[in-house]
C-alpha cells in the first residue's frame, strides 16, 4: 500500500493558515493525486475535507566545491497539499507528542 | 498550600506542605512564556513559535524542570507565614509531584533549642598574666640575637645545641672494630631525627677530629659507625651594643637602652593582647563545657561547610589543596564546628538575656580606639565599615567584648603564666 501522507508541515506561516483559514499542509507522496489526499486525510483525522490545493516544489540543487572539482547534487523534490476542512473541523498535530 | 508541622525532637521539626494544581499553574505559564522566548523549532523564528504548540511540545518536561524551583518558593513562603525562624539551613527531601496532580514535600529543619546556662559566679575563669617579666624581655632580646647570628664555618669545637657538623662516617662490625669501609658523610644537628639523644650527647662538646661510636637506624636495623668530626659550622651570637641597636635598627635607635624600652612596650602590649584573648577564650570555654542543651545538627553542619568551603579555596588561585579530602575534614574539625555552634546558641542566648545591645556609640568608640592603636584616621575607618557585611563583624566584636567584661566582672579570674594557661576543650 502506498503510503499517501508522508509528514504533516508545521512552520509559522502555515500555523497561521490553520488558525485564519482552517487550512493543514501536508509533504504528500510525489505520486498522489488530490482525490487520494482528500481520502488519505478524511480517514486519517475523521474530518471532513473540502478542498485540496497541491503544489510541487524542485529540490534544491546544492554544490560542493572539492579537490577532485565541483559536486552538483539536489536534494528531493517535494509535493505539498493545502487542505481545507469543513468549518468546525480541526486537526491536532501535537497530540501524542 | 496546606502545611503541616511535625515534632520529631524538641529542636528538629519537620513541615509537610501540599501545592494545589492551582497554585502551581501561574508558575508554569511563567516558564513556558520565558521557554517560548528562546525556543528553536525548525520553520519558526526564534520566540515566534506558539504558546500551545510550545505547551504541547515540552509542557510536561517544562513542568519537571521547574518544580523544584517552585518547591523553593513554597517553603520559604510557608516559613513566612507561620513565622518559623530554622537556626540553619532547611533541607527540602521526599519531593512528589506527577502532571495534573499536587505538588508534595517535607522540609526539615531546626530551630534553636533551649539553652540552661550555668551560674556565671561559679564559672573557672584564668587568663594569663598581663604583666611583663623581666625573664620574658630578656628572651625576646635573646631571640632577636639569635636570629641575626653570624655564619662561622672554621670553628674547631667545642660542638654546640645550636651549631652543624660534617660527620666522616666508617662502619664498624658487631664487636665495634673496623670493618674498613667508609659510608657518605653525615650532617649533625641537634634538631635532626637521624641521631638519638645518647649519640647526640655523645657528640655534643666534641671538637674538629674527634670521633664518637654510634649506632644509627638504616631501614629499620641498627648499624653501628664511627663518626669522625671533620668540620662544625656555627652561629655567632652578636651583643646587645649600641652598635648592634643602630645596624640592626638602621639608624632609627642610637642606644641599646632606647631600643629595649620600644621592645619591651610592644611586647607590653602583644602580652595584653593575648591575655585579654586568653580570658575571652576562658569564658567561652567554661560557657561551652557547662550549659546544657540539644545542638541541632543543620547548625553544626553549616559551620562544617563554612569551614570546608574556606579550606577549599586555600590552594592556588582561591582552588582546593591538592591533598584535600573533604569526608576527612569533615570527620577531622566536626568537634570544632559543634563547640563553635554551640558557643554561638549560649552568646546569642546571653544576649537575649541581658540585652547586649551594640549603639552607634560604642561603634564609634571602637573605631577611635582602632584609630589611635594603628594610627588611622576615623573617617577611613568609617569609610571601610560603613558596608553591612563589615559593620555586622565590628558590632558582633563589640558585642562579644560587652559579653567578656560583664562575665568578667561578675566571675572571679585565676591569672596564670602562659605555660599554665589550659582550656577544657584541649
Amino acid at each position: 500500500m502506498k503510503t499517501i501522507l508522508i509528514k504533516p508541515l508545521l512552520t509559522e506561516k502555515l500555523t497561521l493558515l490553520q488558525e485564519k483559514q482552517n487550512k493543514y499542509s501536508f509533504q504528500v507522496s510525489k505520486d498522489a493525486n488530490k482525490i487520494e489526499i482528500k481520502k488519505a486525510v478524511e480517514e486519517k483525522y475523521s474530518v471532513t475535507v473540502t478542498g485540496v490545493n497541491t503544489s510541487l516544489k524542485d529540490g534544491k540543487v546544492k554544490i560542493q566545491m572539492t579537490k577532485k572539482g565541483l559536486l552538483v547534487g539536489k536534494k528531493d523534490d517535494l509535493k505539498k497539499a493545502v487542505v481545507t476542512l469543513k468549518t468546525g473541523d480541526s486537526i491536532d498535530f501535537l497530540k501524542n507528542t | 498550600m496546606n502545611v503541616t508541622i511535625k515534632d520529631v525532637t524538641a529542636v528538629k521539626k519537620e513541615l509537610n506542605v501540599t501545592v494545589s494544581q492551582e497554585e502551581l499553574a501561574p508558575y508554569f505559564d511563567k516558564a513556558i512564556k520565558k521557554y517560548q522566548k528562546t525556543a528553536k523549532v525548525p520553520g519558526f523564528r526564534q520566540g515566534h513559535v506558539p504558546l500551545q504548540m510550545i505547551v504541547k511540545m515540552y509542557g510536561t518536561a517544562i513542568q519537571y524542570q521547574e518544580i523544584e524551583k517552585i518547591a523553593q518558593e513554597f517553603y520559604l513562603k510557608a516559613f513566612s507565614e507561620k513565622k518559623l525562624e530554622p537556626v540553619a539551613r532547611p533541607s527540602m527531601r521526599d519531593l512528589q509531584y506527577q502532571p495534573g496532580s499536587d505538588l508534595t514535600f517535607v522540609v526539615a529543619y531546626d530551630i534553636k533549642p533551649e539553652v540552661k546556662l550555668p551560674a556565671i559566679k561559679k564559672l573557672n575563669l584564668q587568663k594569663i598574666n598581663p604583666d611583663l617579666q623581666e625573664e620574658d624581655l630578656n628572651l625576646e632580646i635573646d631571640y632577636l640575637l639569635k636570629m641575626s647570628s653570624k655564619v662561622v664555618n672554621d670553628y674547631t669545637g667545642p660542638l654546640g645545641e645550636d651549631d652543624f657538623a660534617v660527620l666522616k662516617v666508617e662502619e664498624l662490625d658487631e664487636k665495634g672494630n673496623p670493618t674498613g669501609k667508609t659510608l657518605n658523610n653525615k650532617i649533625f644537628s641537634k634538631r635532626s631525627q637521624e641521631f638519638s639523644e645518647k649519640d647526640q650527647a655523645l657528640l655534643l662538646g666534641k671538637n674538629t677530629g674527634d670521633s664518637a661510636k654510634l649506632t644509627i637506624q638504616e631501614d629499620g636495623k641498627d648499624r653501628k659507625i664511627l663518626a669522625t668530626i671533620q668540620s662544625i659550622t656555627t652561629f655567632a651570637k652578636p651583643d646587645f651594643t649600641d652598635e648592634f641597636v643602630k645596624e640592626y635598627t638602621g639608624g632609627k635607635f642610637e642606644t641599646a637602652d632606647a631600643f629595649r624600652e620600644e621592645l619591651k612596650s610592644g611586647l607590653a602590649k602583644r602580652l595584653l593582647r593575648q591575655s585579654e584573648n586568653s580570658l575571652q577564650d576562658s569564658i567561652m570555654d567554661e560557657l561551652v563545657a557547662e550549659s546544657e542543651l540539644e545542638l541541632p545538627e543543620s547548625l553544626v553542619e553549616a559551620y562544617l561547610d563554612s569551614m570546608v568551603h574556606e579550606e577549599s579555596h586555600k590552594g592556588k588561585n582561591h582552588e582546593a589543596p591538592k591533598d584535600f579530602n573533604e569526608a576527612e575534614f569533615r570527620i577531622k574539625n566536626r568537634k570544632l564546628a559543634e563547640r563553635s555552634a554551640k558557643w554561638w546558641l549560649v552568646k546569642q542566648e546571653l544576649v537575649e538575656k541581658e540585652k547586649f545591645e551594640v549603639t552607634e556609640d560604642d561603634f564609634n568608640a571602637y573605631l577611635t580606639k582602632v584609630s589611635a592603636e594603628d594610627n588611622i584616621p576615623v573617617a577611613t575607618l568609617k569609610q571601610v565599615y560603613s558596608k553591612p557585611e563589615n559593620k555586622g563583624t565590628i558590632e558582633n566584636m563589640i558585642q562579644t567584648q560587652k559579653l567578656v567584661d560583664w562575665i568578667a566582672g561578675q566571675s572571679k579570674v585565676k591569672v596564670v603564666k602562659p605555660a599554665e594557661f589550659k582550656l577544657k576543650a584541649e
